[in-house]
């Protein structure tokens, strides 16, 4: 049943990645590819897992999407909120910030996802700048409750993202440790 | 209306109507169904099946009891049959199943002023369903969209947005709703409701649909255009002997109090900063929100963010504080802006009592964090 699950959720990322356009191919993480690059940003990958770039999205999963993923997001400033049509900029206080964020996911949402809720919501330093730490949870429509830790700052260049994000049941706390490493290794370029 | 559609490609998806429909009288009328109605029926069922899995239904008994009410007092042979949902979404929009299921968003009830335009509302979609419009419209839907949306059912994936986009507001005829308009106005009266608050209950949605700048797809705003309902209703006012009646608008506002307030919330997490300007500019309904809702009319004027803007959210704050000093996110909102204009005395005040009054606030961190900054100044 849970293998049966875990491919129709496969199946169904891939779809919508196909459909997505731009899509990068699977890749395993390991010596070669563990220290990821792009011109935004850099980081340190968890080895074993796959990942996948869409335009400057990357994506790492262990297991697939859905069972969890770490994603790391880059958008120039004026992309950064698009659904509210609000723009981020380097001046902006990371509680404005993290408050955006939740307001974009909430409306990129058909009901606004009622369910989500801040479980914390604090200051933070990713790689040297001053950024928010969210701790959210929510039940996605299928009734399963999900967690994310989401660190976002914003700098001259853009709104940078990262985001773990799993199933509350079994899987959340399993892999918390590898997003902190990640976090703990990322720059913006 | 996306789930209302939807569930009209799960009807035309159930096969075609062949002879003419009846329509539903009583609860005894349900009991004999055809087998075309017993098909429409059972995607009815498994439509409320599909949305209680979601877990987006507003679990609030009292206020889904006050509204199930008013529907068994406009159609009290239908007690029982007639099953009133509330749908946890900030959007203005009900809908009818043809098993007697009527769905309103919360959004909705937040913006009505009185019983009888939320009876306006509910006369008009049991209308529906009393005339059994989803079986009738299942010979005339346009089969592009049926099959986009078919894909979408089946699949759970979007494969075209613009298919669904037209799909959405497609849901039933201007014939239908013009039916169920007039159909659920008769009702209203015959039930002693005020008839002037049909008209208005359209007002309020055309100020909505114009504040927003939403052209399509939304509730009522097709198969008639708003403007021509609002007219029809002036028109059906105007026509009948009955020139007053039930508004009954504090029991209305006591019922959904709590409703109010949630939405004021569920705006500001939207950033529906048009939305909540709408509501709260207007000093006549003061009345129909909590005494701190000036400070969601600042936050609104602060996430607007033009010119004036600063000056309009500080004023509100400051009378939200007024209005209710133990109401803690005011003072936070207000020490955020003040230090953004460098008055650090004042927005170090502000946060301070924020704190106080909120030792647990979640975002205490970043208070800490601003408190020491300017502190250090």
């Amino acid at each position: 049943m849970r293998q049966h699950m875990k491919s129709k959720i496969w199946l169904s990322a891939v779809i919508m990645l196909l459909l997505a356009g731009c899509v990068g191919t699977w890749t395993r993480v390991d010596d070669s590819t563990k220290a990821f690059s792009t011109s935004n940003y850099q980081a340190l990958l968890p080895m074993g897992w796959v990942l996948i770039t869409i335009n400057d999205a990357l994506f790492v999963t262990r297991d697939g999407i859905g069972i969890q993923q770490i994603e790391i997001l880059y958008q120039p400033h004026d992309k950064a909120f698009e659904k509210l049509k609000k723009s981020s900029s380097a001046e902006m206080l990371p509680s404005e910030l993290a408050e955006l964020y939740i307001g974009e996911t909430k409306a990129n949402n058909a009901n606004g996802l009622p369910s989500l809720e801040a479980i914390s919501n604090e200051p933070t330093e990713i790689g040297g700048h001053q950024g928010f730490y969210l701790h959210l949870k929510y039940t996605a429509d299928n009734g399963l409750h999900h967690e994310s830790l989401v660190n976002g700052f914003a700098n001259q260049k853009g709104f940078y993202v990262i985001k773990y994000t799993a199933p509350s049941l079994h899987f959340f706390s399993k892999y918390k440790n590898a997003y902190k490493d990640v976090v703990s290794s990322f720059k913006a370029s | 209306m996306r789930f209302l559609s939807l569930f009209l490609t799960a009807v035309l998806l159930t096969g075609c109507q062949t002879g003419p429909v009846r329509d539903i009288q009583s609860t005894a009328d349900t009991h004999n169904l055809t087998p075309e109605e017993n098909r429409v029926w059972g995607a009815g069922k498994r439509f409320d099946a599909l949305i209680a899995k979601q877990d987006i239904l507003y679990k609030d008994a009292d206020l889904t009891a006050y509204v199930q009410n008013i529907a068994d007092k406009l159609h009290p042979e239908l007690k029982g049959t007639i099953k009133i949902r509330l749908i946890d979404s900030p959007d203005l929009n009900a809908f009818a199943l043809p098993n007697g299921s009527v769905y309103f968003n919360i959004g909705m009830l937040a913006r009505l002023d009185n019983e009888s335009q939320l009876a306006t509302i509910v006369a008009h979609e049991t209308s529906h369903f009393l005339r059994q419009h989803a079986l009738k419209r299942r010979n005339s839907t346009n089969t592009l969209i049926t099959a986009g949306m078919a894909i979408t059912l089946l699949t759970g994936i979007p494969l075209s947005g613009e298919l669904i986009a037209v799909s959405a507001i497609s849901g039933y005829s201007q014939s239908m709703e013009s039916e169920a308009d007039q159909l659920g106005f008769e009702r209203l009266i015959a039930n002693g409701y005020d008839p002037s608050q049909a008209q208005v209950t359209f007002e309020h949605l055309l100020k909505e649909v114009e504040t927003l700048e939403i052209d399509q797809p939304y509730f009522f705003s097709s198969h008639p255009r708003l403007e021509e309902r609002i007219e029809s209703f002036k028109q059906l006012t105007a026509e009948t002997s009955k020139k007053e009646g039930i508004q009954n608008a504090k029991k209305y506002l006591d019922q959904t109090k709590q409703v109010r307030a949630d939405m004021l919330q569920r705006y500001l997490e939207l950033h529906r900063y048009k939305t909540l300007i709408l509501m709260l500019e207007n000093s006549d309904h003061k009345w129909h929100y909590p005494i701190y809702a000036p400070y969601y009319l600042g936050e609104a004027y602060r996430l607007r963010d033009e010119e004036g803007d600063v000056l309009l959210a500080q004023r509100a704050y400051r009378r939200a504080i007024s209005e209710d000093p133990e109401f803690a996110p005011s003072y936070r909102a207000l020490g955020i802006l003040q230090m953004k204009e460098k008055q650090h005395k004042e927005s170090l005040g502000n946060f301070r009592s924020y704190l106080t009054l909120n030792p647990k606030a979640k975002d205490r961190a970043y208070i800490e964090q601003y408190i020491k900054q300017m502190d250090s100044i």
